[in-house]
């Protein structure tokens, strides 16, 4: 490891360190009933984790998530590359999809529960819809600025047109479905829980809103962090992937 | 396989055909009453309920509301935003440590700190004005480094020259020169804002549009809610639009 | 600060400057070292060098811009160290115009900091943009204006601050061949009015010959002043100097010091490219 990169390092650990400082002094400041201070809350985690009630919570959130992801991901994926293949399809439906990015999600909220019904069909759906939208756009992008002699190529070896996808197409937009996964993964999440914070009755978002309810703030805190370090961490490792994909 | 020429009208036109097509099924759907209409409802009868909601004070007063947080959660992020990236442009290695944190931020459930800012600010705009400045800001912070670093590097020398202090060349020559991105950031930002606003608002539900539409969920006004609906997501979309052209037309530059 | 000594005359000396230049993984660049220099008060010194040589550099350092590695520069009497010297004006290579102000915006910037009343500012501000030919475009924006008027904009912007020191860095290295010598005459009847001391880089030898009283001969890079030669022209003079049989002598005697060194400066990057 260069020294650049040793020195780097400890800085970022240096601001982290510093941010935590700057969060123990906001909580004396306001004191730790309103905000609980980094100890206290790391401590709340860890017994939070023992606890099978809080386990569940965690299981169900993961289990939509996942889900979520997957159709999101998917979903996705399959709509960009069609939409980036066929110039019909493309200039017919992604318009759609911009609106839909362009909207705050959250306004059709509503019109989700009355489709889905409160549970967890809404929460996955919720995440879909944050999810799908972008990875479509960023999919269909790729797919339309990939030169086109790998087509050309293609259909000069006959291949056929689901080989094409597998062997030639997918590969090629792979940094770009990577970046896409990057920010799905990411909105996806927001999604989930922002549908279990709103309408659901269980999962860490449902959990956040009843610990408020009964001023659980060390809980709230926890959560907050737990959440905190999942995204953080899969974000930066993904955007690591896409740096190393991106060459 | 020959290639037809799209021109942009054609292709604009085959989306608002597909759409209309959608519309047209929807309302045919409803009226066939193969769809509940506590669940669904036909377009036509969506746009009558928001016309009829929009001539309601009480729902313009909400609309008011609601903007009036997105604006001044804009402005304290747009003001927020600018000094962050200021001072931190100025510490270039404060700001590699920050990179890693800058760029995983709206990775983060941001939205789960709004429980916070209810405790701590009480109920009412504030906490949704601070949801909104916490996601608004970044975007206006990475416009404004962005910016910055795209300030060519004789301007630096002329502030010196001058014998500018840093707050006066900030003032002076930095931030006009990097004027349409941070405009463009802020435009960004206006976006990031209403989302949370309106989520914040659904969630605490005593007022603004966010309430208004919960309430009507809740007291299964289904077309109602429907109407408000479309009246938000219309203006939202109008807003975007307008915002889009006005940072194509910064970014072209000139006086 | 303590007064260093310098010649009577000199208003500007440059003691052992040097300057090196530290990247990462890789070897040290020292762009000057050991320069050696006395600029008198009231003189037009021109500096010519082959590229590379590191004349932007030693434009910094005099300016009070760039620290120097080693030496000291010193300015009427007082070292410079840190910051730009009241007194000093400077006008880059670079195009230094502000696109969001108005021609006469630019020029009054930097005397809105000096406290001076509006109708003062007014006054001066309008004699510039009539000396430098710009009146009529006053109310103009840079990006409207060609390259040329763009420099000129900028000197405006300098002259208007009554500077005792200018330094100009290739301030027409944009322009056509016609363009610059009418920007030179320019420059010698803003020499005369203001009577201050002025120091222009150039890489053209014609242009250095024609309008210098003294032209310093930079070396290869690491730079340091090879020789100085006087022109001897009156104080009174224009581009027509060019009909002068000296000026071929001058112009001679540059290039044969400049070739060598141009020469060392290409030969080096022929066989041993450093990445700039």
């Amino acid at each position: 490891m260069t020294l650049a990169r040793t020195r780097r390092i400890a800085d970022i650990a240096l601001l982290s360190f510093g941010l935590l400082i700057i969060w123990e002094a906001v909580s004396i400041a306001l004191g730790m009933r309103v905000l609980p201070a980094p100890v206290q809350t790391a401590t709340r985690l860890v017994a939070l984790l023992a606890k099978p009630g809080f386990l569940r919570d965690l299981r169900a959130t993961g289990e939509a998530y996942a889900i979520a992801l997957g159709l999101a991901m998917g979903g996705g994926v399959g709509l960009g590359l069609m939409f980036g293949s066929s110039r019909v399809l493309g200039e017919t439906f992604e318009p759609w999809l911009h609106v839909l990015v362009a909207i705050p999600k959250v306004t059709l909220y509503p019109i989700i529960l009355l489709l889905f019904g409160l549970g967890d069909a809404a929460k996955i759906a919720f995440g879909v819809l944050h999810g799908l939208p972008t990875v479509a756009i960023m999919t269909a992008g790729g797919v339309r600025s990939l030169r086109p002699i790998y087509g050309k190529a293609a259909r000069a070896m006959r291949l056929k047109r689901w080989s094409y996808v597998r062997r030639i197409l997918l590969p090629a937009v792979m940094p770009e479905i990577v970046a896409a996964l990057r920010i799905c993964f990411a909105l996806a999440l927001l999604g989930v829980l922002v549908g279990e914070m709103f309408a659901s009755t269980r999962g860490l978002g449902h959990l956040l809103m009843a610990s408020i309810g009964v001023d659980d703030m060390p809980t709230v805190m926890a959560v907050i962090l737990l959440l905190f370090l999942f995204a953080g961490t899969g974000s930066s490792v993904l955007l690591a992937v896409v740096h190393r994909l991106k060459g | 396989m020959a290639q037809t020429a799209y021109t942009p009208r054609r292709t604009h036109a085959y989306s608002v055909v597909a759409l209309l097509a959608c519309i047209a099924l929807l309302e045919a759907v409803c009226h066939a009453g193969w769809v509940r209409p506590t669940t669904l409802v036909a377009p036509s009868a969506m746009l009558k309920a928001m016309i009829v909601a929009l001539r309601e004070p009480a729902t313009l007063a909400d609309f008011g509301l609601t903007l009036g947080e997105v604006v001044t959660a804009t402005a304290l992020a747009s003001l927020l935003g600018i000094l962050t990236g200021l001072f931190l442009h100025a510490t270039p290695r404060l700001r590699r440590a920050f990179e890693p944190f800058i760029a995983s931020y709206y990775a983060l459930p941001l939205f789960a700190l709004y429980p916070v800012f209810v405790v701590v600010l009480g109920v009412g705009a504030r906490p949704i004005i601070a949801t909104g400045v916490m996601y608004a800001t970044m975007s206006v912070v990475v416009a404004t480094l962005t910016g910055l670093d795209r300030v060519p590097h004789v301007f630096h020398k002329v502030a010196r020259v001058h014998r500018l202090n840093p707050f006066k060349a900030a003032w002076r020559v930095l931030i006009p020169a990097c004027a349409p991105e941070i405009l463009g950031g802020i435009a960004l930002s206006v976006g990031y804002a209403f989302v949370a606003v309106i989520a914040s608002e659904f969630l605490l539900a005593s007022h603004g549009v966010g309430h208004a539409i919960v309430d009507a969920y809740n007291t299964f006004q289904t077309e109602r809610m429907y109407g408000l609906v479309l009246a938000l997501a219309l203006l939202v979309v109008l807003i975007n639009g307008g915002l889009r052209r006005f940072r194509g037309r910064v970014a072209e530059g000139g006086p | 600060m303590p007064e260093s000594s310098q010649p009577i005359h000199a208003v500007l000396s440059l003691r052992g400057i040097s300057r090196v230049f530290l990247a990462a993984a890789r070897e040290p660049v020292w762009a000057l070292q050991g320069v050696d220099l006395d600029i008198n008060a009231g003189e037009f010194f021109a500096i010519i060098g082959p590229s590379g040589c590191g004349k932007s550099t030693l434009m910094d350092i005099v300016a009070g811009l760039l620290a120097p590695s080693e030496g000291e520069v010193i300015f009427e009497g007082k070292r410079v160290s840190g910051t730009v010297p009241d007194g000093v004006g400077v006008v880059f290579q670079e195009d230094a115009s502000f696109p969001w102000l108005s021609v006469y915006e630019n020029v009054a910037f930097g005397l809105k900091e000096t406290g001076l009343d509006r109708a003062e500012i007014d006054a001066r501000v309008r004699y510039a943009l009539e000396f430098m030919g710009l009146a009529d475009f006053a109310r103009h924006h840079p990006p409207q204006l060609s390259g040329g008027m763009r420099q000129r904009v900028c000197i405006a912007r300098t002259l208007v601050l009554r500077p005792r020191l200018i330094l100009l860095d290739e301030p027409f290295a944009a322009l056509d061949q016609q363009t610059r010598l009418l920007m030179g005459e320019e420059l010698l009847r803003l020499w005369r009015e203001t009577g201050a001391t002025v120091v222009l880089i150039t890489h053209a030898l014609d242009e250095a010959a024609m309008l210098a009283d003294r032209v310093g001969v930079m070396s290869a890079r690491p730079g340091r002043f090879i020789e100085v030669v006087a022109t001897g022209w009156p104080r009174a003079r224009d581009s027509t100097v060019v009909a002068d049989p000296r000026f071929g002598e001058v112009t001679a005697r540059l290039w044969s010091l400049l070739r060598l060194e141009s020469l060392r400066a290409m030969g080096r990057d022929f066989n041993n490219p450093t990445p700039a």
